[in-house]
């Protein structure tokens, strides 16, 4: 078990396991792409349309994991309701027709290439180190199990979600108005 | 029954704040009404909690809602810090609304939201609801940075802080997954089992998202690589919030940190190196910062990255088996108290629209306003650390803690600490003392801020005579 | 367990040929009218649809698409409640008329305010 997994282990591609494979990898295509738009586009109203995709590739891992609760959440809230304000949000601002606002930092480029190699290098080694459980043995997720968690052992977590909303309700229209009342 | 004893105060809180903003909703109350119901409420949470600390054992209790909270005699006095934070900034906040416009009747509305938040994470003993409370508070503290849209300096304080804050918690909630695969729960209590089982450090998981989590919390306290944003966001928030900001949440947060490092203590050990650097950079990088601003708002705020700095020192001093937070809590009430009096005294002092903010426009205060220059001296003198003030003994406890706990270096960096960040605090005094004075600082009428900056200069006194066992 | 894929799988096919059957036939059977107002683009609120897709719009918008985020948040939550409904019992119905209080505070807020008034 504790030899990575080879190439020659892999599964055969018409079974169960190499289409699950398959599926894992469009998903894996779907989100780098997603990502790679959004990162790269050069008009925000794009890159808003490449983090719809990545979201999308991002709630079918979830639902490939298991835990179809998370990728409705994940269809729901963020591909539909906060790209929706996301695109809001760019609408709002000023239209900027100059892209380049000035000297960008010499630094800034390459320190940030460092951080990121970090921190993908420690994910790496954290992913490889650690002896991960077989998927199946993990495998509890579903609508029902979640909720009798969240209104049981987690329910003063779920009332406080409700204060995190109100608290977000409030703090959307004082910002948004400056306290005006009508 | 005992859970109920535990979250009364987080009820008084939750409820004083929906109370308020249904007030606001309604608009049954103007701007004087709603701010005597906010410091009164405070002041109601205030002795909720007190009557709470007080009644029943002083025990540590783990078992509050299914485990979700705790409490101990560390958590109890955190909340009342806390609390009294909320208390004296709605004060402040009083008299600086009587002089500057931009009110918005939901302020302390979100005031007592960000401290029920607080109260939370002071109690929390299980990393979920430990990420709920870290965002009731966060949120509510953006809207009060904030709230002024028409402000630039508002807009930019709460753009970077909204960014950076974001950051931090996608860091925080990065680490939960990671602990959460490594040992099968977010609950303190298990977590401390299983690392007691399997060891820490052979446990990846949990390695990198202790990581994580350290990383967001360092953050939130502004301690040496994530301190940039403190500077930015203190200056551009209100002045009674920028008080608020540095008091009560740095109190939130250090009660936090210190119960997350006390789940075991191969945790802490494993930790216990890289802290040791991180205080030592944090209390010089905010001397050399604090030492370079001419703006007042803007020095304290740096000042804040060095207190920051002496806590770490209490973190890197905690002994696991005997951990009572007792030098930290000290510290804590005395560096809020001196920066609460000194951010009551600026909000009605700075005058309309902050307009006295910098060292120079403090230039001969002492002539015209004795007994206000007299206070700032005191808060001032507490913070760098000059008996007999409570500065001195929170800094006299943490440096002996870390003695106690072998870190000779490190108690003998933070004394060259705190005698460098004495050139900035006596700088006012002297510009006070020793100077003409060009202004004649004349300010609106009222009574209850002055008040509560004379209050506050009693209890910097006060409370050096509180034991401390440590 | 594969009755159930076999009746999925019915379901399947069958709208997998209905559907282009209904949209043929709608195209097939109904009236049709070209005119320049039905050919052009339109949108709720919003005069100028053709053109750069980043322009001004009113912050009422912005704070319309927060609420809606933040109501949808909320129902998300109902679902887990509303599938072990059984389970949970009374405390359950509780929990949730605690959260959904909380939330109605919210929504007087919002209509107190005039949020939702559009002038």
């Amino acid at each position: 078990m504790n030899s990575p997994a080879s190439f020659m282990d892999a599964p055969a591609l018409f079974s169960a396991d190499g289409l699950l494979g398959i599926i894992f990898l469009i998903m894996i295509a779907v989100t780098l792409t997603g990502g790679f738009i959004a990162a790269t586009a050069e008009r925000l109203v794009r890159a808003l349309a490449g983090i719809v995709i990545c979201f999308t590739g991002v709630a079918g891992f979830y639902y490939f994991l298991n835990s179809p609760f998370m990728a409705m959440m994940q269809i729901l809230i963020y591909v539909g309701a906060i790209c929706i304000t996301i695109s809001f949000a760019i609408m709002l601002a000023a239209p900027e027709r100059t892209r380049k606002t000035g000297p960008a930092n010499l630094l800034s480029g390459p320190l940030g290439f460092i951080i990121a190699a970090l921190v993908f290098g420690g994910m790496c080694a954290l992913a490889l180190r650690t002896q991960w459980e077989p998927f199946a043995k993990s495998a509890t997720g579903t609508v029902r199990e979640i909720g009798i968690e969240l209104l049981t052992n987690h329910s003063m977590v779920f009332e406080l979600i409700s204060l995190v909303l109100l608290i977000a309700i409030i703090g959307a229209i004082v910002i948004a108005r400056g306290g005006r009342t009508g | 029954m005992q859970d109920l004893m535990a979250i009364l105060p987080l009820v008084a809180t939750g409820a004083g704040a929906i109370l308020l903003m249904l007030a606001a909703a309604f608009e049954s109350f103007r701007k004087e009404g709603i701010s005597i119901m906010g410091i009164g409420l405070f002041a109601f949470a205030f002795f909720v909690q007190l009557a709470v600390a007080n009644s029943g054992s002083f025990a540590p209790y783990s078992g509050v809602l299914n485990g979700m909270l705790a409490t101990s005699t560390f958590t109890k006095v955190a909340g009342l810090i806390i609390l009294a934070c909320g208390f004296f900034s709605a004060i402040a906040a009083q008299a600086y609304f009587t002089q500057n416009k931009g009110f918005v009747l939901e302020f302390y509305c979100l005031m007592l939201f960000a401290a029920c938040g607080m109260l939370l994470l002071t109690m929390a003993a299980e990393l979920i609801t430990l990420f709920i409370a870290l965002e009731i508070m966060s949120l509510a503290i953006y809207a009060l940075v904030g709230y002024d849209r028409k402000s630039v300096r508002r807009s930019e304080a709460v753009l970077k802080y909204l960014m950076l804050g974001a950051f931090a918690g996608a860091f925080y909630i990065m680490g939960t997954v990671f602990i959460y695969a490594g040992a099968k729960s977010t609950s303190f209590r298990v977590i401390t089992d299983v690392i007691a089982t399997t060891g820490f450090l052979s446990n990846p998981p949990l390695v990198g998202g202790a990581f994580l989590i350290l990383f967001a919390f360092l953050f939130k306290a502004a301690a040496f690589p994530f301190h940039a944003w403190v500077v930015d966001v203190y200056d551009g928030a209100p002045l009674p919030v920028t008080g608020f900001m540095a008091t009560a949440v740095k109190t939130a947060v250090f009660a936090v940190l210190a119960n997350f490092l006390m789940i075991s203590s191969d945790l802490q050990a494993a930790w216990v190196d890289y802290l040791f650097y991180i205080a030592v950079f944090t209390m010089f990088a905010g001397n050399l910062i604090a030492i370079a601003q001419n703006n007042l708002k803007r020095m304290l705020a740096a000042s804040g990255i060095v207190h920051s700095g002496y806590l770490i020192i209490a973190l890197v001093a905690i002994q696991a088996k005997t951990f009572t937070g007792g030098a930290m809590l000290f510290y804590l009430a005395a560096y809020a108290l001196a920066t609460l009096g000194i951010f009551a005294a600026l909000s009605y002092l700075a005058g309309e629209e902050e307009r006295r903010v910098s060292f120079d426009d403090f230039k001969g205060l002492a002539r015209v306003r004795p007994y206000s220059a007299a206070c700032i001296s005191i808060f001032l003198l507490s913070m760098a650390g000059i008996p007999p003030t409570a500065g001195f003994m929170g800094k006299f406890y943490i440096i002996a803690s870390a003695f106690q706990a072998g870190h000779v270096s490190l108690a003998i960096l933070g004394i060259v600490s705190s005698i460098l960040s004495m050139w900035y605090y006596l700088r006012l005094i002297v510009l006070m003392y020793f100077r003409e004075p060009e202004d004649r600082f004349e300010v609106a009428e009222m009574t209850l801020a002055p008040l509560g900056t004379i209050i506050l200069a009693i209890c910097v006194f006060a409370i050096s005579f509180y034991p401390v066992v440590l | 367990m594969s009755a159930e894929l076999v009746l999925s799988g019915a379901i399947f096919i069958g709208l997998a040929i209905i559907i282009p059957i209904v949209m043929i036939m709608t195209v097939m059977l109904g009236p049709r009218s070209d005119s320049a107002a039905k050919n052009d683009p339109y949108e709720s609120g919003i005069k100028h649809v053709v053109g750069h897709a980043d322009q001004k719009f009113s912050v009422k918008f912005y704070l319309l698409a927060i609420l809606f985020l933040i109501f949808d948040i909320e129902a998300v939550f109902m679902y887990p409640w509303a599938v072990s409904l059984r389970e949970l019992g009374v405390f359950g119905l509780i929990e949730m008329t605690v959260f959904i209080l909380l939330l109605l505070t919210g929504l007087i807020y919002i209509l107190k305010k005039g949020v939702l008034n559009w002038r």
